[in-house]
């Protein structure tokens, strides 16, 4: 069977690509629950682990179930390699440890995730990494903040809550790094528009159904061999089970990203009519400001929205309580 | 009457086929500062919906209740 499929359509992709069969010529991927693997001989071992012969080592950075996800999710990326970690938060922990050191600076979106902020603010500064974030759709600020020394752009497009987007453009001399968890590659593909890399929390739509912490990085070339490097050394890696529930999560990607795009945007649509209502964040609504850039970028806007209540805190939470009642 | 049931109150995780409601201000972005917050603009008024693979029909009611409360 190919195994180049960048020919073929993202939910192909998705059903496809990366699967190697057995001798046992089973019809869905199995999981091999295996820590070790074994060698024919001494010389076979040295081999191995020089990587003059290519194969399985230890699960910490070769296992055949974690090597069909990673290679299913690099066709739908459209890279040349995906190292798969432990959570999402490994994936940028994994990203900043091998590319980065001691003098550089990352510019990020201000409205990047909690942990990741805290990430770079409380950790990688203990290193001598400096970190400012700026706000994503400000594109005049981006380029006047980029120093001599800042060594990657980080951002999250779409945006979590708010769902503010911006062009995928490779600029200056910095690594663009973009987190891809709210439209994934079933409806975005960052590589092909600029990015460098790719990161992604496959928890939450790779996974679709709440089961598995897990996630990705996503790239070519030297830049991806350095991370797995990083991963092969430092080992937040991910666990065969979880591999092959998200591996089986990519083939209902497409079509489940199109399902949670379509209610979304009826909801959206509802809730912007509403008197109670300050304002509703999703980029599939016409009076959404980067709608037409998201139309161009996207292949559709996810499930994510929000809304803003007229009020504060108190009518929120009475919001979300009323809902279960 | 229906009950709604449909909402999961809980703050983790988004890209589930249930759908969540998330108030993201006291959660995902409590460990902001205040200052962090209003320059995110994570407002307090603001309410986050995971969008999931419910009848929308369903949702909708379900929001409605919210709605309702107010």
């Amino acid at each position: 069977m190919t195994e180049d499929f960048s020919q073929y359509g993202i939910g192909t992709r998705g059903v496809r690509a990366g699967q190697r069969r057995t001798q046992e010529g089973e019809q869905s991927e199995p999981i091999f629950t295996t820590s070790s693997f074994v060698f024919d001989s001494a010389e076979q071992a040295a081999a191995r682990f020089s990587g003059d012969e290519p194969g399985n080592i230890y699960s910490r950075f070769t296992n055949p179930t974690v090597n069909t996800f990673e290679r299913r999710l690099a066709a739908l990326e459209g890279g040349e390699r995906c190292v798969a970690t432990a959570s999402g938060m490994a994936a940028i922990t994994a990203v900043c440890s091998a590319l980065l050191k001691s003098g550089d600076h990352i510019l990020s979106s201000n409205g990047i995730f909690g942990s990741t902020t805290i990430l770079f603010n409380k950790y990688l500064s203990r290193f001598g990494i400096g970190h400012r974030s700026i706000p994503l759709t400000d594109l005049a600020q981006w380029e006047a903040s980029v120093k001599s020394n800042t060594r990657m752009l980080f951002i999250e497009t779409p945006s979590n809550p708010l769902a503010e987007v911006v062009v995928i453009a490779k600029r200056h001399d910095c690594l663009l790094v973009v987190d891809n968890t709210v439209c994934t590659a079933a409806l975005q593909r960052p590589l092909a528009l600029g990015a460098d890399l790719v990161v992604v929390s496959a928890t939450k739509y790779i996974d679709g159904q709440g089961r598995c912490i897990g996630g990705a990085v996503i790239g070519n070339g030297e830049l991806i061999d350095d991370v797995y490097g990083f991963l092969r050394t430092a080992g937040p890696s991910m666990s065969p089970f979880n591999a092959w529930v998200f591996m089986k999560g990519l083939e209902t990607l497409k079509v489940r990203m199109q399902a949670h795009s379509a209610s979304a945007l009826i909801l959206a649509k509802w809730l912007e009519t509403h008197p109670a209502v300050k304002q509703v964040f999703y980029a599939g609504l016409k009076s959404h400001p980067q709608h037409k850039l998201a139309a161009q970028q996207q292949d559709g806007f996810s499930g994510l929205l929000a809304f803003e209540l007229k009020g504060g805190r108190d009518e929120a939470w009475r919001f979300i309580n009323g809902t279960a009642r | 009457m229906r009950r709604g049931v449909l909402l999961t109150v809980q703050p983790a995780n988004l890209g589930d086929a249930k759908t969540t409601i998330t108030h993201p201000a006291t959660t995902t972005h409590g460990r902001l500062s205040d200052e962090e917050r209003d320059i995110a603009g994570i407002h307090q008024g603001l309410v986050r919906v995971a969008v999931g693979l419910e009848d929308v029909e369903d949702l909708q009611a379900d929001l409605q209740r919210g709605f309702d409360a107010l």
